[in-house]
């Protein structure tokens, strides 16, 4: 067996099921299924589970009582533009669970008993909210994991998705939205280095940004 | 902007048309997900109360399907997957076998078993319940890439993770599925009936 082939890694061998590689890469992708028997059965075995999910899931309709279900419920929904600040940090922070290590400054917001009808949170709705402060280089974070995974060439649309990679090496994204927005959007600042305070998210490294400063 | 000088109705009306058409692939996804018909329906009622809430927050012109799909991941991995029963978790050594790095574990001969007319016998069923013992995060990117038709960097946004992890994800629970698929066919006995062809 060739060196090469054992040199692809699996992801860019889906990569290409998915027709995800740009032009160059997939030439070159099949270009070696031409001389290569047992590339060529992985990926047509890829291709087989792919099509057979496709084929063979069925997805259930939802039932007829549910639309009338939600029409109401949407019905004693109102929407208060100035509530929605709290309302999405309610919901996005419930589950918020481990806690990482880095510096963490502030402890435990407690949210009052919050009256909204069907999204009123429950009583383990209430939530501590740790803020963390990073310090970092902003990077697009999908560009950092193709290029650690030496995979260069798959479609990356035509824009980056902040996150700062702090010295330790690990990457934190940001939760779309406020603050965040901002950060993940402009490219401008790409390559700065940046003090990030936010709120930590399911202990999975992605912060809610409260504020941000270039240093 | 949609938030605009629309009044609530109109609002209503609006986000109605356009968020509707939609309830049959979210309540179905929301199953896949769930597993459960309650939990699923109270996933999607919760997933459109959100998305009406964050309406005004929804660029129009942009991508409604996946905008509103994110809201379901977003509120499915907070709110019903610490709920979700634990699914018989699959002994991943045992099945991922077929696209292990080591090409010497890639043995051709299992490879080529994967054969389309063998599998189309009895995977109606079987991939369903294959699709069942992924995990959560494996299950919902084969979801989103092979049933909804996503694209790697729609994924990436509805599931807030890296493109990279898509495509790891999708590779990992692909490699699952065909192995469990293996299994199956070894069971019933499908790739030793083909062997002795
Ligand atoms: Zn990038």
């Amino acid at each position: 067996m060739s060196q090469k082939e054992s040199s692809i890694p699996s992801e860019k061998i889906t990569a290409y099921v998915d027709n995800e590689l740009v032009e160059v890469e997939r030439d070159e992708i099949e270009a070696r299924i031409g001389n290569d028997p047992k590339l060529k059965e992985i990926c047509e075995a890829q291709k087989q589970v792919k099509k057979l999910v496709k084929e063979c899931v069925l997805l259930e309709k939802a039932p007829v009582h549910l639309r009338a279900r939600i029409r109401r419920s949407l019905d004693q929904a109102q929407i208060v533009p100035g509530f929605l600040n709290l309302i999405s940090d309610i919901f996005r922070y419930h589950a918020v669970k481990g806690l990482a290590t880095t510096c963490t400054i502030l402890v435990l917001v407690a949210l009052p008993w919050f009256p909204a009808e069907n999204l009123t949170p429950s009583s383990d709705d209430v939530i501590a909210v740790k803020l963390q402060v990073i310090e970092g280089k902003l990077i697009c974070v999908d560009c950092e994991q193709l290029h650690s995974e030496h995979i260069n060439s798959v479609k990356h649309s035509d824009f980056h998705r902040a996150g700062l990679k702090t010295s330790d090496g690990t990457i934190w994204q940001f939760l779309d939205y406020g603050k965040g927005s901002e950060l993940i959007h402009d490219f401008s600042r790409l390559n700065a280095t940046m003090h990030v305070e936010g709120k930590l998210i399911n202990g999975d490294h992605t912060l809610n940004v409260q504020s941000y400063q270039k240093i | 902007m949609i938030w605009g000088n629309r009044n609530e109705q109109e609002l209503k009306r609006h986000f109605e048309e356009i968020a509707y058409q939609y309830m049959d692939i979210l309540y179905g996804t929301a199953l896949k997900m769930t597993k459960d018909p309650v939990e699923a329906e109270d996933l999607v009622q919760d997933t459109y109360l959100r998305a009406y809430r964050f309406f005004n927050k929804f660029e129009e012109g942009t991508n409604f399907k996946a905008w509103i799909f994110k809201i379901l991941t977003n509120t499915f991995i907070n709110k019903y997957r610490k709920k979700a029963k634990q699914p018989h978790q699959v002994d991943f050594d045992k099945v991922e076998f077929l696209y292990a790095d080591d090409q010497k574990e890639n043995s051709p001969d299992n490879v080529r078993n994967l054969d389309n007319d063998i599998y189309q016998k009895l995977f109606d069923d079987k991939i369903n319940d294959a699709l069942d013992k992924l995990s959560d995060e494996f299950r919902m990117v084969v979801l989103l890439c092979d049933v909804h038709g996503f694209a790697y960097k729609e994924i990436s946004e509805i599931a807030s993770i890296p493109i990279g992890t898509v495509m790891s994800r999708l590779s990992r629970g692909r490699k699952q599925l065909q192995g469990l698929l293996l299994e199956y066919a070894e069971q019933e006995g499908f790739i030793k009936k083909r062997s002795s062809n």
